[in-house]
């Protein structure tokens, strides 16, 4: 429960509405309260052969007070709701604020998909806690309250008594809520061990037909649904005494004053409008006697859900640097002094001791094997690890101390998994945009990476929606428009990490060829597999299990007869196969 | 794929058809169904009879001044409420029995369909989707059952008894005291309309938002690299204050309904009290009818109250059937044919003019021919994506020939059983696939005809049962238990051992890509030897290193055989094998 208290920042942002609106329900359930009195005063007088005028501005009275807890219920209800509905709101955008300045390597640690999903169902357990809970707490609370103060008025040893067997409904709420919670637990798990084998399943489809395996899997399934269908029952069951145990109960209040009610009536001690009017606020009790119980499951439901968030937002955010908000001009100097780099405590390191430098206007091929490091390069240069201090230096400064948003509006960059917004070409464009871009720049974006010839065949040309992740894209199509998404962001140093890999190997050379006029006075590396631009470009660096073992000129190293140069002759080989990687 | 879109659209809530199709499955349960509805009758019964004994009990021993029949009443009473309550929960579980009973042969038979339809349907549609079919799905069914059908009708029968029960004891009272009750009635209807609207319009923004907040996550690198924080917090915003401004207003609809239907029950209470006061003064109503009508006008309007809340879980378990329902329609594509043929095992294999493609656009094998002699290896070459791993996948008849034949001891295997065709093979597969179970289990796979020294003499064969000694419990290990991780060649040399244990006439070896320790390799190579002599063999060879073995190589290039014969033969040629050859042992390939 402890973690609840982390909502209490949230909850005094909504203080005046909480107080206002829980003002406004306790008018309401006060209003309430009166119409069983008013009952039992007209019943009396009935007794006493009333005037007919009485009995009719009774009736009038209890419509009158109906109206007024009506009014007050709903000014309470939409105060108190939308208070919470506000909580929910902030905790939500703190939340993705605070996912938004978490470090790659922290999402490196989360299952893909598992985030999402906790996320999403922990704000749920909070919101349900702060909306119904609140208002139920609020409502029945207050209910409860004026209710057995109203019963106490009437007859203080009956209110008494009769409360003996309504506290039992708590009992029985607080001893069920609980062991269902717990019940539901276990089939919650049970659920989840179903979708496990399902998955299993479903993705291992093809050995499970290669090797006959259908009945068997048909078999265990049906012994975990077996299982499920009984953790269910068993809950029903609990369920079942629960509300039949209420029931009960409730009832047995009605039977307690039915008896003493109607032994004091017989005695002359007890009014008939008595009887009514306890009855009534016996009929009132009922939720809160029931909400009780459920309230507390709330919170303690709520409680794991906030645990789960907090536990994010005390993740800390990614470091970032101290240099001044404008930092040194942008000149696209790249240097690497030494760098020795690990993802993680105990992990090998990715990168050894690599040097190397990068003047301004220059085009550098990054090459070597997968895993060899060459994208941990890139990765370092957009600060989405920090490095050791004095290891990386862009335009002179160490990239320790530079802002990540200064570096990263320097640098445009398309990495190998490319993601794309479930959104128009134009919008994916001007996402890599440092400000506004007018339509002439996206247009030119597009027509650098060649996405603009794609473009004109689609029925909403450059306004066309591209589906989740880029899903009506070619490969090809979505290396290029991630391509222009990065040239938009007019950048001082480019970075391609494989980035026309699915774009045939004449067209990447032309695209590229387009580039060097653009890219004029500006630095890009790249990394590629294919012959052409590796050997079109200013220098090579090559990379071998995170050690640069070769730099220099392409034509110097091919002379070199080295490591670059057997590279070269088996990508020729490959590249003569037609495996260039490239889908036609 | 994004679970949180394409599911949160709704239907109608209900559709005749799909009813219908539903009952079908609870039919079965037709008893269980009849004590249902047994225990729900009774419950509302003893409900009823409450507050009659209440009337009884007020106008009888209360009201003539009978204080020694007031302890019988009261019993009576407390003997209808016990009634209540043990048939409220007899009600409660019996219908939860129909309902996990029903939902049961349902998830059964959607998932025991999913196993018989072909490898094309899995392609074309993503595992979460699937997932979402056998789990949500189906507890919306659920759904469908306990709270919807079942309540309703509950709430139904109640509202009805009451009815009857109130005119009966007065039905002048009746009809003034439950005047209120088309408003009622009309306020819930009215209700439904807008809060199904806004219930709609809320599960709309509230999946825009999470798919929104999905695609930042995941893209969440993205996002940073192109310091795009800020704009993209901000639309989240929006959106969040969007779904936010939309649940307001379903509060305050909400908020309407509520007090609405207290405060017309409270018109009611407030007519009672007018009319029925009168009557009494008149002397044409008695205090206990009076009582027992403001007991059951109390009880009036909760489940007419409840009846609105019905309605959105109906609507969802519409939709979930509807889509089960289709799943459930969706052709099993390959199965037997009526009168399958069993020849007797030569391990002969033909491939006649084979085409296929996956998509039925772009060919992967194209006219593709070759006889595989019985007791002949063949090993078959080419780039990634050259259609090495169809070939495989078309011998199992996992997917059916776009044209021209297949044979497997010389009968086409369209005309077999596909299950009894699959048998006939050996297969060792690139990632070995471990089952759930020991690791005995997963040599015999479920065979009856392997027993335990069968096994035994197989681990002897391939070497494995060295590593299978060191395991805790020796072949009853789980091989999913933690402590008992398998290598990658320990698996292999499973994988192998299952093989061997089969003894079946084709091999069909998709050689593993994954690298091994040497002791290992050396095992893995002993084994591989004993696993090919004397057998048809097929091998899908990824690495190079191991084709030696083998009587011919098939060289497979943007599917068709481009080259075909021994490993001397084909490095003489000098052609697309030799380059794939240097290749390989030049260095290593490039990335992939």
């Amino acid at each position: 429960m402890k973690h609840l208290r982390r909502l209490k920042p949230y909850l005094a942002r909504v203080q005046r509405s909480l107080l206002g609106g829980l003002a406004v329900v306790a008018l309401g359930a006060a209003a309430g309260m009166v119409s069983p009195l008013l009952i039992k005063r007209a019943i009396e007088e009935l007794e006493r052969g009333a005037r007919r005028e009485f009995i009719l501005y009774s009736a009038l009275a209890v419509v009158a007070f109906a109206v007024i807890r009506g009014l007050f219920t709903f000014a309470g209800r939409t105060i108190l709701l939308a208070a919470a509905r506000g909580v929910e709101f902030d905790l939500r955008c703190d939340l993705f604020r605070h996912l938004e300045r978490l470090p790659a390597r922290w999402y490196d640690r989360q299952r893909s998909g598992d985030v999402t999903s906790r996320v999403i169902n922990d704000l749920e357990g909070v919101r349900v806690l702060v909306g119904s809970g609140i208002m139920s707490l609020a409502s029945t609370g207050l209910t409860f309250l004026f209710s057995m103060t109203g019963m106490c008025i009437l007859d203080l040893k009956l209110a008494l008594i009769a409360f003996v067997p309504l506290s039992m409904v708590s009992l029985v709420t607080a001893l069920t809520g609980p062991l269902m919670h717990r019940k539901s637990l276990a089939i919650q798990d049970q659920l989840a061990t179903l979708s496990t084998i399902a998955q299993e399943n479903f993705s291992g489809a093809r050995v499970i037909k290669a090797f006959v395996q259908e009945e068997r899997e048909i078999g265990r399934f049906r012994e975990e649904c077996a299982e499920y269908r009984k953790r269910n029952l068993s809950l029903a069951r609990v369920r079942g005494l629960a509300f039949g145990g209420m029931t009960l109960f409730m009832e047995a209040a009605v039977i307690v004053t039915l008896y003493f009610g109607g032994t004091g009536i017989i005695e002359g001690t007890f009014t008939k409008g008595n009887l009514a009017a306890f009855t009534t606020y016996q009929f009132m009790l009922v939720w809160p006697m029931i909400g009780l119980g459920w309230v507390f499951h709330l919170a303690q439901r709520g409680a794991a859900c906030m645990g789960r968030i907090a536990e994010i937002l005390d993740e800390p955010p990614a470091a970032n640097g101290e240099a001044p908000p404008a930092g040194p001009p942008a000149t696209g100097r790249v240097e690497f002094r030494g760098l020795t780099f690990s993802y993680g405590d105990g992990r090998e390191p990715a990168l050894r001791n690599v040097s190397f430098t990068v003047e301004p206007g220059r085009r550098v091929a990054l090459v070597g094997r997968t895993g060899s490091g060459k994208s941990t390069v890139l990765a370092i240069l957009l600060k989405l690890y920090d490095p050791p201090r004095g290891t990386v230096f862009i335009d002179g400064v160490d990239v320790v101390d530079l802002r990540a948003g200064i570096l990263r509006s320097r640098i445009g960059a398309v990495p190998q998994d490319i993601f794309l917004f479930s959104d128009t070409l134009r919008a994916n464009i001007e996402f890599g945009a440092r400000g506004e871009l007018s339509a002439e720049d996206v247009e030119r974006a597009a027509r650098f990476s060649r996405i603009a010839t794609d473009a004109v065949r689609f029925p909403d040309k450059l306004d066309q929606m591209i589906g989740e992740r880029g899903v009506t894209l070619s490969g090809g199509q979505k290396q290029r428009l991630a391509l222009a998404r990065a040239i938009a962001r007019d950048p001082a140093l480019l970075l391609l990490d494989d980035a026309l890999s699915s774009v045939d190997a004449h067209t990447e050379q032309e695209i590229l060829a387009d580039l060097r006029g653009f890219m004029k006075g500006r630095t890009s590396i790249l990394v590629t597999h294919r012959m052409a631009p590796i050997l079109d470009a200013d220098a090579v660096v090559v990379l071998d299990e995170g050690r640069v073992v070769e730099v220099g000129r392409p034509d110097e190293l091919l002379r070199r007869g080295g490591w670059f140069a057997a590279m070269c002759e088996r990508q020729r080989l490959a590249e003569e196969l037609g495996e260039d990687g490239a889908t036609p | 794929m994004n679970p949180w879109h394409e599911e949160e659209v709704l239907g109608k809530a209900y559709d005749a058809r799909l009813m219908r199709r539903f009952l079908g499955y609870v039919r079965p349960h037709a008893p269980w169904v009849a004590v249902a509805f047994a225990t729900l009758f009774a419950r509302i019964a003893f409900d009823l009879a409450t507050a009659l004994i209440l009337q009884k009990t007020i106008d009888g021993p209360i009201l003539r001044n009978q204080p020694d029949q007031l302890p019988f009443w009261c019993a009576l009473f407390a003997a209808a409420v016990l009634g209540m309550a043990v048939f409220e929960y007899a009600e409660l579980y019996v219908t939860n029995l129909v309902g996990q009973r029903t939902i049961f042969d349902i998830r059964m038979k959607v998932f025991a369909h999913l196993q018989r339809l072909p490898l094309s349907f899995y392609d074309r549609n993503p595992v979460g989707r699937l997932m979402i079919r056998v789990t949500n799905d189906v507890e919306n069914l659920n759904e469908l059952f306990t709270s919807g059908l079942v309540a309703f009708l509950s709430d139904v029968f109640l509202i009805l008894g009451t009815l009857g029960l109130m005119f009966a004891l007065s039905w002048k009272l009746a009809l003034v005291t439950l005047a209120p009750a088309p408003l009622t009635a009309a306020a819930v209807l009215l209700f439904r309309l807008v809060a199904r609207a806004q219930y709609r319009d809320l599960r709309v923004k509230i999946a825009r938002l999470n798919a929104y907040l999905n695609e930042s996550v995941t893209g969440m690198r993205t996002i940073q690299m192109f310091t795009r924080e800020e704009s993209v917090f901000r639309r989240f915003r929006d959106m969040a204050d969007r779904y936010r401004q939309a649940s307001n207003r379903a509060v305050v609809t909400y908020s309407i309904f509520f007090p609405t239907v207290d405060f017309l029950s409270a018109a009611s209470g407030a007519i009672l009290l007018g009319y029925g006061g009168l009557s009494i003064l008149e002397g044409q109503l008695s205090f206990g009818t009076f009582l027992a009508f403001w007991y059951l006008a109390q009880k009036f309007f909760h489940p007419v109250r409840d009846l609105a809340e019905k309605y959105n879980i109906l609507q969802a378990a519409m939709a979930s059937s509807e889509r089960i329902f289709s799943l459930l329609d969706a052709p099993v594509g390959i199965t037997a044919p009526a009168e399958p043929i069993r020849p007797p095992p030569t391990g002969e294999i033909v491939f006649d003019r084979v085409r296929f493609s996956y998509d039925g656009r772009t060919p992967v094998l194209n006219d593709v021919s070759t006889r595989v002699r019985p007791g002949e290896s063949v090993a078959i070459v080419g780039i990634t994506g050259a259609g090495k791993t169809t070939i495989a996948n078309l011998l199992l008849r996992l997917y059916d020939v776009a044209g021209g034949r297949i044979l497997v001891d010389g009968v086409d295997v369209r005309e077999r059983d596909p299950l009894e065709l699959r048998r006939r093979f050996g297969l060792v597969l690139q990632d070995v696939f471990l089952f759930a179970g020991s690791v005995e289990d997963n040599i015999r796979l479920g065979d009856g005809n392997i027993d335990r020294a069968r096994i035994e003499a197989a681990s002897r064969a391939t070497g494995a049962d060295r590593f299978v000694g060191r395991l805790p419990r020796g072949y009853a290990t789980d091989v999913r238990e933690r402590g008992s991780a398998l290598s990658a060649g320990e698996r292999q040399l499973l994988a192998f051992t299952r093989a061997l244990a089969f003894d079946p006439a084709i091999l069909i070896l998709d050689e593993a890509t994954s690298s091994v320790d040497s002791e290992s390799e050396a095992l893995i190579q002993e084994a591989l030897r004993k696993l090919l002599a004397g057998r048809t063999s097929l091998v899908i060879a990824h690495r190079l290193s191991t084709i030696r073995h083998v009587d011919r190589i098939l060289v497979i290039h943007h599917g068709r055989i481009a080259e075909s014969g021994t490993h001397e033969e084909l490095l003489r040629k000098g052609e697309l094998y030799s380059k794939l050859y240097r290749l390989q042992f030049e260095g290593i390939a490039k990335s992939q």
